[in-house]
């Protein structure tokens, strides 16, 4: 029930035009567009990740993977960060609109108390120019088992 | 004390060239290398920046800009964000090596923690110009304290 209320409320958000469960068993993906009006450089989304236990296992760190569903502009790169109070890491999709992903990104977490970790994610670009795109996020144990995730939004430009 | 104890913080973490320069005394400068083996496209550097009333003002606002030193590589752009409670913001030097800053960023946070990272959008060593400063809300430079949590 925790999971699906937020998940409606990622939606209502509205960062994801079209949320829901897709890709390989228990991932969550979605697709937005960023700097809808193609005005804004600096136009950045932000939410909010917790992981948890939901019966898989406890969690070890965040994946995501970002994929630019534009057509290809030069200088215009799309990329998504994670980060918590102590890293950060980030992958960019380098081929827009080929149909293939970026590298993923991983981020180890730790725990904030009762085996819950805490991880922010952004989507971020290099130049004006809307982009669409596909990311997708999941919590993760330390065998790559998908286990609890549940998203707030934060900021949506 | 404070200010200069953080510094040295930073300092000690490799980030060189440390001052304060520029118009009106304005912004704290330190240059570093991103990915120095040129092999890792995920390289980034963190810091946790600390706004707080050093007799100046009370802070309004966080702002910095970044500016990539190298040599133009196709594809290859360096961006920094800031990220503070809720609110994030990015930048991206769009022409490498030209002598100019990206656009200042800007995130009104009020006091208290601010993040800054300076990350790029595939391999290939980057040396960068990092400037930043905490700020009243008439753009007056207030306390800033640096805490450098990552350079890769």
């Amino acid at each position: 029930m925790k999971t699906a209320f937020l998940q409606k409320t990622l939606i209502t958000a509205a960062l994801l035009a079209a949320a829901g469960h897709a890709g390989h068993a228990f991932a969550h993906s979605a697709e937005a567009v960023l700097d809808p009006a193609g005005s804004n450089a600096s136009a950045t989304d932000l939410a909010q990740v917790v992981c948890y236990d939901d019966g898989n296992g406890p969690p070890h760190h965040l994946y995501t993977q970002i994929q630019d569903l534009s057509a290809p502009v030069p200088g215009l790169r799309i990329s998504t960060q994670i980060f918590t109070d102590k890293s950060m890491t980030n992958t960019t999709d380098t081929v827009s609109a080929d149909a293939l992903p970026s590298y993923p990104a991983t981020l180890v977490g730790s725990d904030i108390g009762g085996g819950v970790q805490l991880y922010y994610i952004s989507v971020s670009k290099t130049a004006p120019g809307a982009r669409n795109f596909s990311i997708t996020y999941h919590c993760q144990t330390a065998n790559d088992t998908h286990t609890g995730t549940d998203i707030s939004v934060y900021q949506v430009q | 004390m404070h200010k200069t104890l953080v510094r040295n913080v930073f300092l000690a973490a490799a980030l060189g060239g440390l001052g304060q320069a520029g118009p009106a005394l304005a912004y704290y400068n330190g240059a570093a290398t991103l990915d120095p083996g040129g092999n890792n496209a995920q390289a980034t550097a963190f810091a946790a920046v600390n706004c707080f009333n050093n007799g100046n003002g009370d802070p309004h606002h966080f702002s910095a800009a970044v500016q990539d030193l190298s040599a133009p590589s196709p594809g290859l752009l360096v961006s920094l964000h800031i990220f503070k409670d809720t609110q994030m913001t990015t930048v991206t030097d769009p022409a490498s090596g030209d002598g100019n800053d990206s656009p200042f960023a800007i995130v009104a946070g009020g006091a208290g923690t601010y993040y800054l990272s300076i990350r790029k959008t595939d391999l290939g060593a980057r040396n960068f110009n990092v400037a930043w400063e905490c700020q009243t809300i008439d753009n007056v430079g207030t306390g800033t304290g640096i805490s450098v949590l990552q350079i890769q």
